[in-house]
């Protein structure tokens, strides 16, 4: 029995291990790097008790109760679940992405923002708002409420202020705005410049502001609007030499015509006399 | 070749439709219009009747609150620097501000140290309004005297989330300017008790300093919690709260 059947053991060894040892090197690599990553991504526990998670107790104790209540305020009388993330290091994670898992994986459905803060990194602090919120209040109305929580916990010199004030005016605007989305009446944006502090803004200008505001998104968005125009500047521009072509041309003594039924399914051109030079009269 | 028809056709009738709905629309506007009652008679909602009177006070309430003072960066010792103290407001009733002016309600707001401020409002049962202000010195005698040609509403029944107030500019410069919105009703504790409140938020302007104000207001009882900013170049520089620690009753002279 034994010899009649192929030892399926041997087969595959003969055919596996040749491909194992090309590729060992880079199963290793990639499973290296991918331990690396697994290691190098802040992990994500259980839901914080009080809405704050602040592993390295960078925030103190007197303005960590403040902070809670504010927050717990908010979801009482607005039910948005709003949390904050207090972490020394990213550890090489995107931190508007870090502030999107912790979101994602803390926040209730019903309608959560988190506010993200790496003391010592610059550029933050990192907001993501997310569940009911986002279908009840325009996307340019909730850049504008982000940028201005930004902006408020950027005004202040301490961490514990920073975070309070970005908490304070997040969930003042969500709320304010998130009641002006239930009428139904336009975003009422209050700007704190002399002369025009107030502007009805349609959502399409919010978010057009918003875009010049991003440089970033602006220079990509510009390089696509030139190459958008130079492609049709020089299909524009084919066209016209095409339709240039078709019509007959005029040479001082000769014109040319389309003549159909060409071969080779090619417009060719035939020439006849048509304008007669005094000479030749 | 036959849908073209089609669609022009269903075009025209959804732009006949619209065209009589538009004619009847304004035809019935008239009619509405003359059913249109003053402001001040039209019914209030739900929430407004609860909300009224705004505020029912007799002369010689007083309110007490306790007050922190906070600069978040003095440059003298490199640090926010912190005090706290009490402040009291007295409602004194109806007075005549000066002159050419009406009788206002008005109330005396006093603290250990500061000079007396007197405040006038005008209080309707559905409505504060802001009319002026003025110092009044040790002696007696006033000074800086502030006076608003066209009132402020500070508070109205029936306000939540997402109301704002009328934008008003004071003594026509455009550069001195305040707007409240409305951020919503809640429950708030402070040492006097626990009261339902409506939170507001005023924005302004003094020139270059600019000026944020959260105030909650417990309709019938009057400022339970207020938080003033004081920024100059997007900066905080003062910072103020003042919670409420007690509300005593006015007596009937």
């Amino acid at each position: 029995m034994d010899e009649r059947q192929p030892n399926r053991s041997a087969e595959v060894k003969t055919t596996i291990v040749p491909v194992m040892n090309r590729w060992k090197w880079m199963i290793v690599a990639l499973l290296g790097c991918w331990g690396m990553l697994a290691h190098a991504a802040p992990e994500i526990g259980p839901r914080p008790e009080n809405r704050i998670y602040d592993p390295d107790h960078q925030i103190s104790e007197a303005k960590r109760d403040e902070i809670s209540r504010n927050l717990a305020s908010i979801h009482q009388n607005a039910g948005i679940d709003m949390l904050v993330a207090v972490v020394s290091d990213v550890r090489g994670t995107e931190p508007q992405r870090l502030a999107k898992n912790f979101a994602d994986q803390w926040g209730y459905h019903g309608g959560h923002a988190l506010v993200l803060f790496v003391p010592g990194m610059g550029g933050g602090p990192w907001i993501e708002v997310g569940g009911m919120i986002r279908s009840e209040i325009p996307d340019p109305t909730l850049a504008q409420i982000t940028q201005n929580a930004i902006n408020r916990a950027r005004m202040e010199i301490s961490t514990d202020e920073s975070i309070l004030r970005a908490v304070e005016s997040l969930g003042d605007d969500l709320r304010f705005f998130g009641g002006q989305a239930a009428r139904g009446t336009a975003p009422t944006v209050i700007t704190m410049q002399p002369q025009a502090p107030i502007r009805y803004r349609n959502p399409v200008i919010v978010g057009l502001l918003q875009l010049f505001r991003d440089w970033r998104e602006l220079m990509i968005f510009g390089v696509i609007g030139v190459l958008v125009i130079l492609f049709l500047v020089l299909g524009l521009f084919r066209s016209w030499r095409r339709f240039k072509l078709m019509t007959p041309k005029k040479f001082p003594s000769i014109s040319w015509k389309p003549r159909f039924g060409a071969p080779h399914a090619a417009i060719v051109y035939t020439y006849s006399q048509k304008h007669k030079t005094r000479s030749s009269r | 070749m036959i849908s073209r028809p089609i669609h022009s056709r269903i075009l025209v009738a959804a732009c006949l439709l619209t065209a009589g709905a538009s004619v009847s629309c304004e035809k019935s506007a008239p009619a509405a219009k003359q059913e249109e009652k003053p402001a001040a008679e039209l019914p209030l909602s739900e929430l407004a009747q609860a909300d009224s009177p705004v505020l029912e006070i007799l002369p010689g309430h007083t309110w007490s609150y306790q007050v922190t003072v906070e600069n978040p960066y003095d440059t003298r010792i490199e640090k926010s620097l912190k005090g706290s103290f009490v402040r009291t407001r007295t409602y004194l009733g109806k007075v005549n501000p000066g002159e050419g002016h009406p009788m206002t309600d008005c109330f005396e707001v006093q603290a250990k140290g500061a000079k007396t401020q007197r405040e006038y409002v005008d209080i309707q049962p559905n409505e504060i309004q802001l009319r002026g202000q003025v110092d009044v010195e040790a002696d007696g005698a006033q000074s800086n005297f502030v006076w608003l040609q066209q009132p402020m509403t500070f508070f109205r029944a029936g306000l939540d989330a997402g109301d704002t107030l009328p934008f008003a500019v004071f003594n026509q410069d455009k550069d001195v300017w305040r707007v409240i919105r409305v951020i919503g009703r809640e429950d708030l504790t402070v040492p006097a008790g626990t009261f339902k409140t409506v939170r507001l938020q005023m924005f302004g302007k003094d020139g270059n300093v600019g000026l944020r104000r959260t105030y909650w207001f417990a309709p019938g009882v009057g400022i339970i919690r207020e938080e003033k900013v004081r920024e100059v170049d997007e900066k905080p520089v003062f910072r103020e709260t003042d919670e409420l620690v007690s509300s005593t009753p006015g007596k009937n002279a």
